[in-house]
Parts: structure tokens; sequence; C-alpha cells
């Protein structure tokens, strides 16, 4: 694959995503539900970090805001709100095996077509094309009004997240009146 | 090895990371914590894609991303939330019929 960040750059990206990594297998592997959520942070930061390096500094600054800020300080006060701090049950023999078997499945699955992908000249070649320095919020906008591809789903994430929102209000009132 | 490579690697290992953890847990709440993880993967690999094409709308589409996860948590947790009203300690499991 050509490159394309520069050098000097590989050891911050490594960190980061060994950061994003390590916290991921944290929130996998972390039983107690508030020290996972604290891992989720450190996962959602460390992939903040990679998207500012890969030079996508919206997209970096709306993980901080909607992912940091928004979605796992909501998972926070769900996790305080739960009785006992959301004890879980072990998980078996089957449950495990499942699990790993899967992930590992993936993992292969996932390896060969990425090996696959990158002794690929051609897509070295096409790597090769960049022209405009991307990222910015004028390009990004344009990718959702001007270019218009981009416009219906753009549109449509505003009833989405009406629903989304009824939807939670009504889930907890239908609750609240059979209890 | 570039930097690209890293974060294309990262992302599948991230991935297959949450795949085992939606399968691995039994807390809905850690379950959910878990789809975001492999939600996260996704949307780092539409930014590398992006950043390597040299192309916005990798970048776009990972902002639509970022809204539906938020739906997505919002309507998750407040099922898990019920969840946890209905029976203590929750298990996925143990729901297996909807009623309305």
């Amino acid at each position: 694959m050509t490159l394309i960040t520069p050098p000097a750059l590989l050891w911050p990206v490594s960190a980061a995503c060994l950061v994003a990594f390590a916290a991921a297998a944290g929130v996998v592997i972390e039983r107690r539900a508030m020290r996972a959520v604290v891992a989720l942070l450190a996962h959602s930061l460390a992939i903040a970090a990679l998207y500012a390096l890969l030079a996508a500094d919206l997209v970096a600054v709306g993980q901080v805001l909607i992912y940091s800020g928004a979605i796992v300080v909501l998972f926070l006060f769900v996790v305080t709100l739960l009785p006992a701090g959301g004890a879980e049950p072990f998980s078996d023999w089957r449950r495990v095996a499942a699990g790993a078997i899967v992930g590992l499945v993936l993992l292969a699955a996932l390896a060969t077509v990425i090996s696959g992908a990158l002794s690929q000249p051609a897509l070295a070649a096409a790597v090769q094309v960049q022209t405009t320095p991307i990222g910015s919020v004028a390009g990004v906008g344009h990718q959702f009004f001007d270019a218009g591809k981009l416009l219906v789903p753009f549109e449509l994430t505003a009833p989405l997240l009406l629903v989304a929102i009824i939807g939670a209000v009504a889930l907890w009132r239908r609750q609240g009146a059979t209890a | 090895m570039t930097a690209e490579a890293v974060v294309l690697l990262t992302s599948a290992a991230i991935f297959a990371l949450g795949a085992t953890g939606v399968l691995l847990r039994r807390n809905p709440v850690a379950v959910l914590m878990c789809v975001e993880l492999m939600l996260n993967a996704a949307n780092l690999l539409l930014v590398l894609g992006s950043h390597v094409q040299g192309n916005d709308a990798g970048q776009a589409t990972a902002l639509i991303v970022l809204v539906i996860a938020a739906a997505e948590a919002v309507v998750g947790l407040g099922l898990a939330l019920v969840l946890f009203h209905h029976r203590e300690p929750a298990d996925i499991d143990e729901p297996r019929t909807v009623r309305g």
C-alpha cells in the first residue's frame, strides 16, 4: 500500500490503535459495568485521536461530542441507575466457546481479505491519486448538500432521532403503567 | 508496515472483539457496549477509506453512522432498563416472548 500518512505519524497512529484495541478488550472482558463504561470512554477517545491523525477533523470533533460526550455519559447514567450496579451472571463455557469461535473465525476472514487487499498492486496504484486536502467542514458539507448523494440519508437522521426519543419514552411509560 | 495498514488491522481486530463480546456477555448493557465497539470499528474503516481515496464522502457517511449509533444506544438502553426493572440480575437470554 502506498504511503499517504507521513512516516512520522506511524508511531502516534500505532499508539492510538493500541490504546483503542486495549480499551475495547477491557469493554469485552471487564465484568463490572462501571469499569467497562470507563474503558468504552478511553476507546472512543483513542478512536477520536485516530480520526484526527487521519485528517478527519470534523469526524474527530463529532466523535468526542456525540460518542464520548453523549453516548458514554448515557451509558454511565444507566449503569448508575441499575440496581446493584448491573450485576451479571457468569457466562457458562458454551457462551465463552461460541464467542471465541465467532471472534476467531471473523478475525481470520477479515485478515484474509485485508492481506489480499494490501498485496494488490491495482489498489496501491489507485491509492496514489490523492489530489485535494480532505476533512474540511466545507468539503464534508459539500458531500451532504451539494453532491446530493447523501442528502436523503442526512435528512432521514432527523426523524430517526425523533423516533428514537419517542420510542425510549414510550418504553418507559408503558413499563411504569404495568409495574 | 504503513500507518494505513495498522489502522486497517486495528479496525478488523476491534470488530471481531465486539462480535465476541456480543455473544460472550449476558448483561444487556454490556452487549450494547460491544455493539458500539463494532460500530466504531466500521466507522474507523469508513474514515480510513476516505483518507486513502482523498474523498470526503466517507467522512460524511461516518457522521451519519455516529447519529445512528446514538439512536441505537437510546432505544437499547431503554430496553435494558425495562429488562432490569423486571428481573435482577438481568440476563439477555431470559426474555423469550415480546408482548404488544
